[in-house]
């Protein structure tokens, strides 16, 4: 049987990612109940540089945290407490 | 029945300190009046705003935490968006307050990194974002 270069250089990577351990999502290790939105301390390490909100393959967060983290963060632009833009 | 609520809002910075004080009193004694209760007050002092709203570059904080029957909260909304010397507030229901206990300096403001949004752009959405 014939195996095309990229099927196995394809079948090589899934299970190197499959071998990676999974990191656990930050709120998840500290126990965070709820994400504040006066916390902006924390809020701002989930920031690229122009405010926008890492995705979650970036942050490692679950979806639960990613989900509160989002709505925490548009809190505390509607309060001025982070911007929406950073030109 | 009693909800527990926790509300933010922003002063106008022009106000004096001692002005900011009697808004916030009159805020305690109207949401009194109304049949509600004051858990807490907090000033949390002039900030600078990450962006400007209606041309201010800062605003005064103050956080409260009060108890008031649910349907009595739009009409404290539309009292507030009449109020000029209030630039915006939120108003999020709580389960309890915060485990934690009330530290002062539970609020972290920005103060660097990102720049705060530079020039006079309003902000989008003047209200309507607060949610219960």
């Amino acid at each position: 049987m014939v195996v095309s270069k990229t099927a196995a250089r394809r079948r090589k990577k899934a299970k190197l990612l499959a071998d990676r351990k999974k990191k656990a999502c930050r709120f998840c290790a500290d126990k965070v109940e709820t994400i504040d939105y006066k916390d902006v301390v924390v809020l701002r390490k989930f920031l690229t540089d122009r405010a926008k909100i890492f995705p979650r393959r970036t942050s490692g967060n679950c979806a639960k945290h990613q989900r509160q983290l989002a709505t925490a963060v548009k809190r505390a632009r509607y309060m001025a407490m982070l911007p929406y833009v950073v030109e | 029945m009693l909800d527990l609520y926790e509300a933010m809002y922003i002063a106008d910075p022009g106000l004096s300190e001692h002005e900011v004080e009697t808004l916030a009193e009159r805020l305690k004694a109207e949401m009194v009046q109304k049949g509600g209760e004051i858990v807490d007050l907090q000033h949390l002092g002039k900030k600078r705003l990450a962006y400007s709203i209606r041309r201010k570059r800062d605003g005064f904080y103050f956080l409260l935490y009060f108890r008031l029957a649910r349907d009595l909260l739009s009409e404290l909304r539309v009292g507030y968006r009449l109020n000029e010397s209030i630039l915006r507030f939120l108003i999020l229901k709580k389960k309890e307050m915060p485990a934690q206990g009330l530290r002062p300096g539970e609020v972290r403001l920005p103060a660097q990194g990102l720049r705060p949004g530079a020039g006079d752009k309003t902000s989008p959405a003047e209200s309507g974002e607060e949610e219960e």
